[in-house]
């Protein structure tokens, strides 16, 4: 036996025993952990939804998890139980002075010269019977279910008949404060600063990672009316409906071929602006300015869409030139949505093409196809028409796919009870 | 609150009493000195009765001992002998509970690292920042007892 040269290690367990969790790192999160300058990860999950439940416990989407994220990756965090029990050990000098050397001797009875060999000692201070695995679902992580939830709709009968709070801001509709207060804003200062901090309000209750947070709230327009440091940021955000970002596209474009600016080229965003303002109102505002600025950032030309600090960074937006592709699919899904929200209200297909063109700059018209739109926005419910298919369904379609009979026979492989059981749940439901 | 920090670094590193050489294999030993081990199986210790709930942060009054439980013998390293690059003694580890039970194990490499996450201890300076977690450690190896123990005669 090679045994001779080995040394053995007294083995102890301590009590009281310490708290620990495992979780199972992916090699990129791994990588990212031991870098030099690792970051803080956040654990995030949504606001309890007891609070109104009803129609959001329908949602599968919704369900309470706990999902990890760091600045550009979601994982969804599950607890993998183990039937082995997995012990935290660390070495110990507990053989020098809480044990006592008759318990050693009965550990080591009939070795020899015990004692020398047996100073080293490592204890076990924790026992895990489970680790926390890190899940990315094939679907994918999207802020929007979530930032529907949180965000008021903003419809411009709101901005026409005063926004309550709007109007608490003395930011109503046409007063002088109006121009004076978005003008803060824009120029940056304590009100930027404010606006930046109710937006990171709102992020810290969606629980996906920052890039998604932030592509979600670009894709939806979401912009903030008001707010006070310090406080709890939904209330003071608003969602345009389908129908209010049209408006103010339409006005963009009008605006636009009106002072001549050509919107695939180099222009300021608050010539833009000004381009929108009707001089036959005294400058009034047909709409919020930040709402005006969500639109344009919507359909700006970004490098990578789904990068962090459009948002933040680069808030302050001056010089800016729009993506021609991605705003002509954003305009017929758009379009779509606002006027044939389902299959009742379907249009005919012609109509829409022609509609679609007249949002777009004269340039652009023969850009539109129905090939344009992105696979699943829209559906034909009968050979003449079309109509738009809301993002839950659209999800709900995904995951039907994602069930197919490869991965039922990789599940079956798997002692992963999670992969085991997953197609059966979904049964169920 | 609904989001969590978890700190990539612990607040105060190191958990291993400063006059404790790790007795480990270098490929097992840790920064924090912290190792893991999974057995078949469960060790029974008589329950403790001030043992609190194992999630609260432990009362560092509380008296803390230590109970034999047998020994770790890596039967093919040496530290004398083996290189660092030779991985054979991987394939052997007993662990001996009491004195005629062994059980043999290995030395694996985990498929996936584990972080240890701690509680970050509250101090008396933030108390109200809410619950932080902190990682303690990244392991990459487990020591692996998936076999039932054996009976060993020492006669």
């Amino acid at each position: 036996m090679s045994t001779q040269a080995a040394r053995s290690i007294l083995f102890t367990h301590t009590s009281p025993q310490q708290g620990y969790k495992l979780l199972e790192l992916p090699p990129e999160l791994a990588d990212v952990l031991s870098s030099s300058d690792p970051p803080i990860i956040e654990l995030k999950s949504p606001i309890p939804s007891s609070l109104d439940a009803g129609s959001e416990a329908q949602d599968p989407t919704l369900r309470d998890t706990v999902n990890l994220c760091t600045a550009t990756q979601t994982y969804q965090i599950r607890q993998v139980q183990s039937s082995n029990s997995i012990h935290i050990i660390r070495p110990s000098n507990g053989a020098d002075d809480r044990v006592q050397l008759g318990d050693i001797n009965i550990v080591v009875a009939g070795e020899e010269d015990a004692h020398l060999d047996l100073v080293d000692s490592i204890t076990t201070i924790a026992k895990c019977g489970s680790t926390l695995e890190l899940y990315e679902p094939p679907e994918g992580f999207s802020a929007v279910p979530y930032l529907l939830r949180l965000l008021r709709v903003f419809d411009l009968v709101d901005w026409e008949e005063g926004d309550q709070v709007l109007a608490k801001l003395g930011r109503g509709q046409g007063s002088s404060a109006t121009a004076a207060a978005t003008t803060v804003i824009v120029g940056g200062g304590t009100t930027y600063d404010m606006e930046q901090g109710v937006v990171r309000a709102v992020m810290r209750d969606v629980p996906v990672c920052g890039a998604l947070c932030e592509r979600g709230w670009v894709d939806m327009c979401a912009f903030v009316v008001g707010g006070r440091a310090g406080d709890e940021g939904g209330d003071w955000c608003r969602r345009p409906t389908a129908g209010v970002r049209l408006a103010v596209w339409k006005r963009v474009v009008e605006g636009a071929v009106l002072q001549g600016i050509d919107l695939e080229k180099q222009f300021l965003v608050s010539d833009l602006w000004r381009s929108l303002l009707d001089d036959g109102d005294d400058g009034v505002e047909p709409f919020p300015r930040p709402l005006f600025e969500a639109v344009v950032r919507r359909v700006c030309e970004a490098g990578d869409r789904a990068g962090l600090g459009r948002l933040f960074r680069e808030y302050e937006m001056k010089w800016t030139s729009i993506d021609k592709d991605s705003c002509v699919r954003w305009v017929g899904e758009m379009y779509l949505e606002a006027m044939a929200p389902s299959a009742d209200a379907a249009l005919r297909r012609s109509d829409y093409l022609s509609a679609w063109k007249d949002h777009l700059p004269e340039a652009w018209r023969e850009e539109v196809a129905f090939t344009k739109l992105q696979d699943g926005s829209y559906k034909y419910p009968d050979p003449t028409t079309i109509c738009f298919v809301n993002e839950a369904d659209r999800q709900k379609l995904k995951k039907n796919v994602s069930t197919d009979a490869s991965a039922a026979t990789a599940a079956k492989k798997t002692r992963n009870w999670h992969e085991l059981f997953k197609n059966q749940k979904r049964q169920k439901r | 609150m609904p989001s969590v920090s978890l700190h990539p670094r612990a607040l105060s590193p190191a958990t291993t009493p400063s006059s404790a050489s790790n007795p480990l294999p270098p490929l097992l030993q840790t920064p924090s000195g912290l190792a893991i081990l999974e057995i078949q199986g469960t060790i029974n210790v008589p329950s403790d009765p001030n043992q609190g709930n194992p999630d609260e942060p432990l009362d560092p009054t509380a008296p803390v001992f230590e109970t034999p439980l047998g020994k770790l013998l890596f039967p093919d390293y040496s530290p004398q002998t083996t290189t660092p690059d030779d991985t054979k003694w991987m394939k052997r580890v007993y662990l001996y509970i009491g004195k005629y039970q062994r059980m043999p194990g290995e030395v694996k490499k985990l498929a996936k690292p584990l972080a240890v996450v701690q509680r970050r201890p509250q101090t008396a300076s933030r108390t109200d920042d809410g619950e932080q977690l902190e990682i303690v450690e990244i392991v990459k190896y487990r020591i692996l007892f998936k076999n039932r123990p054996e009976p060993v005669n020492d006669a």
